[in-house]
């Protein structure tokens, strides 16, 4: 009798263990569908949470408005990483940059195929080509820019800046940098540098507001810049518009709010109407000399605005980063404000950008 | 070793007892401080899911902390980071801070955050732990809306003097256990001493970044080192006193996560000192018992990230120091009264003053909590059982609503050991002091959560013969928490504390047991399987969709199994853990970084023992993660394949 009962506890360890272990077998993943070639592309850099990895990166075809999502991950079968702050195109590639991974990712502008990355980098978060085989990687930490060959990734030098950089944008023979953060630096952050793109040492600096978050160039080659006012808005944010040839300041424009903290300056590819974040979308004529009164779309009570974008077609993209813990949303607005698409985009969306 | 009924039997006796002359066993047992087989009939007949760790399990567990015996041998989820690492548990789909892990009936949940380090609780320095699932708790601690772990340190093996054990172990791991017991009639001494250490290099393949690559785990080593001390006096033969300290300390390194490609200038690490220490007073005549405890605890925990630039490793960009001092004082006094006609009284009054030390508060910060409760249980023959229990807390100069329990249990049949149990209670869990008040974010406004849950279990034991006998019991509860604690954005750029989720936890737990003997052949089988589903059903999160979802890191699936056998000086145990899949977000979505995929973990260890005179010399080889699974228990932090440990223990009678 006991040993019959033996026998059948042997046998039911046995048929446990062997369900146990057949569990662990199971798939790792559900295979996704092909994603095909990038066409229309307009592109959603998911930053994902500081420490998880979970950065992601989502593909919009803004003809078809198909959306798909883990584009990275799903072509590449490894995670975009952690944090992916920027995305940047050239005619044959796009650069991602992945701030606390310490990483540029250069992917096939058709298939997002890895072809080749940067490491070693401190704290990346933006990247500019200067010419055909080089580009230069700003640094949240660093007091230095980073010099890579675009060919293979590899770091050619270090640029002293004397400052962090954050927005990187070239005109004529110029590199009109921003030193947004404070942080690692003993200086105010308040200035736009300057980089000769030949000989690539600092030329010139002129000086802005605090934090200067984003800049864009207009159709009459002005600079304008976007500074929030502070960490811990020491300053009443203000809109700079500059002339990058002499330096001189034409117009700068003070925020009623000293606690607001505008953001993500954009401007359409006609390069005559300029767009921003603060809180609400607010959009200005670049002819205007004061700030707009009235949002161009007005946030929702649980909308969380963080990133926008301009498509070639001047239709406007606003992120809402939810509460970062979950999707974010992607709005897209035709240019006289009316909302044709809502669709999902991955955690915190903090970057857009379009291949033409 | 053997298996007999005191091999098996429970130490932990709970003064709670239905009827009078089952009572008055119980109080001698404590007295004696035997383990008899006898507890177990009071546990299965109460209202409540109590449960005490298999001691045979515990022993094979002795070498490791606490967070490998709770995820290898019970329901309870715990959420490890890696070996060495951060590791929380959480009891039937609820949060880290809604497990109470209490020593010697004193909660060592950290004030500031509201949770414990398993990883830190070496399993040496206590002789039981009792799980208190859901609403038996409340008669403990208050605030563990999923459940309590209850330490004792205070119980001796009589027939042990001396027990040590030392393992060498993969990846430079190390430990020293010991155990030590002096005494006589009057006076007992116990000591136990852990020291374990592991340089933690592992290799793993790193699919993580392009192109993949196998690379050796860094910045990953830890050592914990501290001794137990406990020194029993009886004054008389109605009157014992007791001192007890728990002195450790801490140190591990963090790892970056696996997609970091600039491993070498980073510095991330923690180190910690507690000390615990207790003075208890414990008097029994007849029907009467009465304990007071008075104690101190400190802790002192430094958290310091550095990392440099790429060019030059002297070049710091970040430098966070994080220095928090916690003090803590408790004085807990209890009451038991078994009165005529099955009925049993019992109160106690709980103080807890907390003080924190924090550069992340502005200023020292406290919380001073008074608890209250009044506890009546009834018997009626035996066969019907029913316990009426109130908590009343008093936190900071306000009251908490009362925290009512309510439980019935039945055995219908005489001669059956079959037992049903029905209860439900409402209980109050305070914010941690980091919630309150961590800078920037901390919420002073922050109400408690509190939590319903009903609970239904049925217990089926049966002994064949002396040498064969099987349990099998099945549990379902069903549980909502409401003003579930979060961070959340602001407008700002910070986060802050809000009670925002509305949770129901719903699951049940499935528990199968069996032991026998044939021959020189003993063995031991336990199996078991939870089904927790924990949802946010708040209006956020209806509006945002994710209603429904599965919270994250809450496995909906679990199970673990435990064999053992041995023949003559020869034994070898099984052990295998399945965790199904876990959400790592709140979307829908089956690809790896939103779901971590299911994996079962194996370990098979066999040895053999040697006997001379008054000592015993065991040898044993285990083998962890046998089948070398790839896996990952938290989002791209990697984890071990198989790797080795050897085991010499030494031990005197």
């Amino acid at each position: 009798m006991i040993k019959l009962r033996s026998m059948r506890f042997l046998g039911m360890i046995v048929v446990l263990v062997i369900v146990l272990l057949l569990d662990s077998c199971e798939k790792e993943e559900t295979p996704a569908p092909p994603i095909g070639e990038f066409q229309n592309a307009m592109f959603v850099v998911n930053e994902g949470n500081f420490t998880a990895g979970n950065a992601s990166l989502t593909y919009y075809n803004y003809k078809t408005s198909a959306v798909s999502q883990q584009v990275f991950y799903r072509i590449n079968g490894a995670p975009l990483g952690d944090v992916a702050n920027s995305i940047t195109f050239d005619e044959n590639s796009i650069y991602i940059v992945v701030n606390n991974s310490h990483v540029v990712y250069k992917i096939n502008a058709v298939t997002g195929k890895y072809q080749a990355k940067t490491t070693g980098l401190t704290s990346p978060r933006y990247i500019l080509k200067i010419d055909n085989q080089r580009a230069l990687v700003s640094d949240l930490y660093e007091n230095n820019l980073t010099l890579i060959n675009t060919e293979n990734m590899e770091i050619i030098s270090r640029i002293a800046l004397g400052r962090t950089s954050e927005n990187l944008l070239k005109y004529g023979n110029e590199i009109f940098i921003t030193n947004w953060s404070a942080f690692q630096q003993d200086k105010p952050n308040n200035m736009i540098m300057i980089v000769d793109s030949e000989n690539l040492q600092v030329t010139d600096s002129t000086e802005v507001g605090m934090e200067p978050n984003s800049m864009v160039l207009d159709k009459n080659n002005h600079l304008w810049v976007l500074c929030s006012g502070g960490y811990l808005n020491e300053e009443v944010p203000t809109l700079w518009k500059i002339d990058p040839e002499n330096k001189d300041v034409l117009m700068r424009l003070e925020f009623p709010d000293l606690n607001s903290s505008p953001d993500n300056l954009h401007i359409n590819k006609t390069g005559d109407t300029l767009y921003y974040l603060n809180k609400n979308v607010y959009r200005m004529a670049i002819s205007t000399t004061q700030l707009p009164d009235n949002y161009f779309v007005r946030a929702g009570e649980n909308d969380n605005f963080y990133a926008l974008g301009v498509s070639p077609g001047s239709d406007v993209y606003v992120t809402d980063a939810n509460d970062y813990t979950r999707n974010g949303t992607v709005y897209r607005y035709t240019p006289g404000g009316v909302l044709v698409q809502k669709f999902e985009a991955g955690i915190a969306p903090g970057d857009i950008g379009f291949i033409d | 070793m053997t298996i007999s009924p005191k091999n098996i039997a429970f130490a932990f006796l709970s003064w709670i007892l239905f009827q009078e002359a089952e009572a008055q066993m119980i109080f001698d047992t404590l007295y004696l401080d035997e383990t008899e087989i006898i507890a177990r009939k009071y546990e299965r007949n109460a209202p409540t899911k109590t449960e005490e760790i298999d001691t045979l399990v515990k022993s094979e567990f002795n070498h490791l902390s606490l967070a490998e015996l709770l995820s290898a041998h019970t329901p309870v989820f715990v959420k490890n980071y890696g070996k060495g690492s951060l590791a929380t548990a959480s009891f039937r789909g609820t949060a880290a801070s809604h497990t109470k892990v209490l020593w010697n009936d004193i909660e060592i949940n950290s004030p500031m955050l509201g949770q414990v380090d398993l990883s830190l609780v070496p399993n040496n320095f206590y002789s039981h732990a009792i799980l208190n699932y859901g609403g038996s708790s409340l008669e403990n601690t208050s605030g563990a809306l999923g459940g309590a772990i209850n330490l004792f340190s205070g119980k001796r093996q009589p027939d042990e003097k001396l027990s040590f054990i030392q393992t060498f172990g993969s990846f430079k791991t190390f430990s020293s256990s010991l155990n030590m017991n002096l005494g006589n009639e009057k006076f007992a001494s116990l000591t136990s001493a852990h020291l374990t250490s592991s340089e933690n290099s592992f290799s793993f393949y790193n699919k993580a970044i392009i192109p993949p690559e196998w690379q050796t785990q860094k910045n990953a080593s830890y050592y914990n080192r501290g001794f137990t001390q406990s020194f029993t006096y009886r004054l008389s033969a109605f009157n014992e006193l007791e001192v007890i300290t728990w002195n450790q300390w801490n140190f591990r390194e963090i790892p970056p996560v696996m997609s970091s490609q600039n491993h070498d200038n980073h510095k991330e690490e923690q180190a910690s000192f507690t000390s615990r220490n207790i003075l208890k007073w414990k008097f029994h005549k007849k029907n009467s018992m009465l304990q007071v405890k008075a104690a101190w605890f400190y802790e002192d925990l430094d958290y310091l990230l550095v990392t440099a630039t790429s060019v030059d490793p002297e070049d710091t960009v970040t430098f966070i120091q994080s220095v928090n001092k916690t003090n803590s004082g408790f004085i807990k006094a209890g009451l038991t009264q078994l009165l005529s006609r099955g009925w049993t009284l019992s109160a106690g009054l709980d103080v807890a003053l907390n003080r924190v030390n924090s550069n992340n508060y502005s200023g020292i910060k406290s919380r001073n909590d008074f608890g209250l409760y009044l506890k009546i249980a009834k018997s009626f023959s035996g066969f019907v059982n029913i316990e009426l229990l109130l908590r009343q807390q008093f936190v900071d100069n306000a009251f908490t609503p009362p925290a009512p329990f309510a439980g019935i249990s039945v055995k219908p049949f005489e001669e059956q050991d079959l037992y049903l149990r029905f209860n439900a209670n409402y209980n109050y869990n305070l914010p941690g002091l980091n919630d309150l008040y961590w800078y920037p974010g901390g919420n002073e406004y922050l109400k408690p959560e509190y939590g319903i849950q009903y609970e239904g279990g049925i217990t089926y034991v049966k002994r064949v013969s002396g040498t064969l006998g099987f349990t099998v019991e099945l549990s379902g509860y069903d549980s909502y928490i409401n003003d579930w604690i979060q961070w959340v954005p602001t407008d700002y750029r910070y986060w802050t504390a809000r009670n925002i989720a509305f949770v129901h936890a719903r699951g049940l737990e499935a528990l199968g047991q069996m032991y026998g003997q044939k021959g020189k052949v003993v063995y031991k089988f336990i199996a078991r399987y939870s089904f927790a589903k924990s949802t946010n059903e708040s209006n956020e999160a209806k509006e945002g969709g994710y209603a429904g979802r599965q919270l994250i890191y809450v496995p909906l699936h679990s199970g673990n199994v435990f064999a053992y056998l041995s023949y003559r000086k020869f034994e070898c145990t099984w052990n295998t853990q399945f965790t199904g899949k876990r959400n790592t977000s709140l979307n829908d979505e089956s690809l790896y970084s939103n779901v971590l995929p299911a994996f079962s973990l194996s370990s098979i260890s066999v040895g053999k023992s040697f006997d001379i005179h008054s000592v015993s010399l065991e040898a044993k080889f285990g083998v962890n993660n046998l089948f070398n699974v790839s896996y990952q228990a938290v989002l791209w932090r990697p984890m071990p394949g198989r790797n080795y440990e050897v085991f010499v223990v030494f031990k005197w009678k």
